[in-house]
């Protein structure tokens, strides 16, 4: 018993030491590199670009490449609403980075609006970006003992805290690259899907992913996280909306998770079957293209402006 | 599931450790057949289709060993039949698709297809275990009473050796199950904690840092490249380090997970950077494969029994098949070829040049030119090992030959942070005891042995090794 005590004491010594290291916000986002280099845009839409942010939306690839920012704010402004818009989606499904952000976006800013995308299920883990820029309370944000997740994202976060300490002792002091306030907001798909991709002909899922579906459907961890976040944007008197904005083959079905849980926490949104049922609006099975972006655009504009007036939007499900 | 993975450490292990000393002590059949259970689901998490082929040569070859041991024509009739299949087998997994490009290519037909056939995990290690125990029962090693299922399933798929070995022998494991796993369990116990973290420690911090050093200058040189010899040195040592760690970190995780549930595994290595001979690089280095190779291959050829020339020829085929079975491409062929013909240069020199003039081999001069030979010709062998393509391999070797030219930049590169881990490295393999050594010295002290001050060290080395786990990067032994 004294080893196993022993051995326990020296794991727990390491890993505290590790997880307290004081790293410096700027030297986490700067270890993001391809994809994840968007979590670093947005942080610095939020909080270096002096630009506000009345309506932000939240969520995926499938929200970074389908929701129009610009295109929305342009038809809100010569509707009348002068308002920001922002797209904070980043690539890759896990609701505890939507939290990271949203938490982000509620101190720097004073959205009135924030649409977070759903999909046809909840994935069930943490996303793999978040242990790279969170801090050890971010890391502990929610229910960690019901994402499955957990254990890796908690040693990758131990990992960048070595890796970034050392990054800074190597550096000795010498000047942080500065943040680049540009606003990068939505990422266009000009290709169309429909002449490469076999899974736009058919509205009709493939097995392998209902089975996949079937298996994440379970998860606990992501509605947890989705309800923290109303509740949190609710402390704030922030509306919460949701975005459905799944796969192709999903597009026209209701999600696998129960719709209920989502309508009893505000209203969602959903693709006109203009889009979803239209293969040329598509770039793969899982993102809109520029056609597809544009068309969504008016009707997520009009949805806003619904939303903003206190209104209810008419296409939602019920 | 690896067991450098979240998985394996965090739940698998310590769930199997757990329900396995619960169960022992409302019987060891239950707790036995727990462990069956338990290498089930290790093994079922890789691959399921994998435990198809897996369960049908466990099973056939249960019953093939139940018909050899009963003797007679029909029993030898069976061992013929079964040592055939599993060779079949072993051949149409391994070593179909290599066979057909080589015809293809003595016929030069670029066109034809080569089968892709999914080689199924661990299939030379479970493979060879079952003939050698196929072997013995032809042998009447076995009485048909110790030949019962639980025992036969839990000795081949037991989770410790089942994927990268170590190859286990019978005799080795079989008479632990009945009761023997219960002796002296908290001392097993700890020194299973010291294994594996070492073991982990040997891969995730040591093995995958010279992997970063190694890959890429492999990867250039097969891609047709031009490699600088100092680069080329550098790949070269680093991927001797790299396979040296990986394989002995496997080996050691698997001998501390084996302990963890009271049983002995035999260690596959004994400090084989440190031998001054070819011949004692082979003793140190994966030395069950090689105890396998000697009793199963060597022996039945002849051994040294039939005169100095054939034991030459013994030694070549051994070797070269020992090559082969590594897997299935001309550059394994090489590396055995290689080695065999090492191992046979070593012998002459003994049986002509040491045997007469005897004297001064124990020198130290003479001891570091051996030393230093000894391992140029290990370094050789492992640029064919590793290297994916033959030119890829020669071109590595002309560069670590320097024939494109003295690079100006040699020196200066030994100072390198790839030259400080080189150099780290050689420390390690040569100044350092090994692992068997500090097993040895744990059982030798039992509870004398510091264990606190260890199970610190042990905890803070285990926590760096699970910040840094990589899930790209698979045991090298895996493949085989």
């Amino acid at each position: 018993m004294n080893m196993l005590l022993s051995f326990l004491g020296g794991l727990l010594l390491i890993v505290m030491f590790i997880a307290f290291l004081p790293v410096p916000e700027q030297v986490r986002y700067e270890s993001l590199s391809n994809d994840a280099i968007r979590i670093k845009e947005i942080h610095e839409r939020i909080v270096a670009n002096p630009k506000p942010i009345d309506v932000a939306f939240i969520g995926t690839s499938h929200t970074w490449n389908g929701v129009s920012d610009s295109e929305i704010e342009s038809l809100l402004s010569t509707a009348g609403t002068s308002v920001a818009v922002a797209n904070l989606a980043s690539s890759w499904p896990g609701r505890d980075i939507n939290l990271f952000l949203i938490k982000q976006l509620l101190r720097h800013k004073n959205p009135r609006l924030i649409i977070l995308e759903i999909q046809e299920h909840e994935y069930r883990g943490g996303h793999g970006v978040l242990p790279y820029v969170a801090n050890l309370s971010d890391m502990f944000c929610c229910r960690f003992f019901l994402d499955p997740h957990f254990p890796r994202n908690f040693f990758s976060y131990l990992k960048r805290q070595t890796l970034n300490s050392l990054t800074l002792i190597l550096r000795g002091g010498s000047e942080l690259v500065g943040a680049d306030p540009a606003d990068f907001g939505w990422m266009p798909l000009t290709r169309t899907g429909r002449p490469f991709h076999p899974a736009l002909s058919s509205n009709t899922p493939s097995i392998t992913r209902v089975k996949e579906l079937g298996y994440v459907a379970t998860s606990a961890y992501g509605l947890d996280v989705v309800r923290r976040i109303v509740r949190l944007a609710r402390e704030r008197r922030v509306d919460v909306a949701f975005l459905y904005l799944p796969e192709f083959a999903y597009a026209n079905k209701p999600p696998v998770v129960s719709i209920r849980y989502y309508t009893e926490l505000g209203p969602v949104l959903r693709i006109p079957a203009t889009i979803s049922k239209d293969p040329t609006m598509w770039f793969d099975k899982a993102h809109l293209n520029l056609d597809g972006s544009k068309l969504l655009a008016f009707k997520l504009a009009a949805d806003v402006q619904t939303l903003l007036n206190l209104g209810k939007p008419n296409d939602i499900w019920n | 599931m690896s067991f450098a993975s979240y998985e394996f450490i965090l739940l698998f292990l310590p769930v199997t450790v757990l329900l396995f000393w619960a169960a022992q002590r409302m019987s060891v059949s239950i707790a036995l057949w727990l462990l069956c259970f338990a290498s089930l689901v290790f093994y079922i998490y890789w691959n399921p289709r994998d435990v198809v082929v897996a369960g049908a040569s466990i099973a056939f070859n249960y019953q093939a060993a139940k018909v050899i041991i009963q003797g007679g024509t029909r029993g030898k009739l069976m061992f013929s039949v079964a040592v055939t299949g599993n060779l079949f087998a072993l051949g149409y997994f391994k070593y179909l698709g290599f066979a057909v490009e080589l015809l293809a290519m003595a016929y030069g037909d670029n066109q034809v297809n080569i089968p892709a056939i999914v080689l199924p995990l661990g299939i030379s290690f479970f493979t060879f275990t079952q003939i050698a125990y196929l072997a013995d029962c032809y042998a009447g090693k076995i009485p048909t009473g110790k030949h019962n299922p639980r025992d036969y399933l839990l000795f081949v798929s037991f989770f410790p050796h089942l994927i990268a070995g170590p190859i286990l022998h019978h005799a080795d494991i079989i008479p632990q199950f009945h009761a023997r796993f219960r002796e002296s369990r908290k001392l097993k116990m700890r020194a299973g904690m010291v294994m594996f973290t070492i073991g982990l420690v040997k891969k995730v911090l040591i093995a995958d840092h010279f992997a970063r050093i190694a890959n890429p200058v492999f990867l250039a040189a097969d891609t047709g490249e031009l490699v600088p010899s100092a680069d080329a040195w550098s790949g070269a040592l680093a991927y001797t380090f790299q396979l040296y760690f990986d394989f002995s970190g496997y080996s050691d995780m698997a001998v501390g997970t084996a302990l963890l549930v009271g049983m002995h595994i035999p260690f596959n290595f004994f400090s084989p950077y440190r031998a001054t001979s070819i011949i004692e690089f082979w003793r140190r280095w994966h030395i069950t494969l090689s105890a396998f190779l000697r009793d199963y291959l060597y022996i039945p050829l002849g051994g040294n029994r039939r005169g100095r020339s054939r034991r030459y020829v013994n030694v070549f085929i051994t070797m070269l098949l020992g090559g082969v079975w590594h897997g299935a491409g001309v550059n394994f062929v090489i590396w055995g070829a290689l080695h065999g013909g090492f191992i046979v240069i070593n012998h002459a020199w003994r049986d002509f040049v040491v045997a007469r003039i005897g004297t001064g081999s124990d020198s130290l001069p003479v001891r570091i030119m051996a030393y230093l030979l000894t391992m140029g010709c290990v370094v050789v062998g492992w640029v064919f090992f590793r290297a994916h393509t033959t030119g890829g391999a020669i071109a590595m070797l002309k560069s670590m030959a320097m024939l494109p030219g003295l690079s100006s930049t040699f020196l200066s590169s030994v100072f390198t942070p790839n030259g400080a881990a080189i150099a780290f490295g050689t420390a390690l393999v040569t100044g350092f005891p090994n692992s068997r050594q500090i097993h040895d010295w744990m059982f030798e002290r039992g509870f004398a042995t510091p264990w606190v001050p260890m199970g610190i060290a042990c905890g803070m080395a285990m926590a760096m090794s699970l910040i840094f786990i990589s899930a790209d990067s698979p045991f090298l032994y895996f493949q085989f």
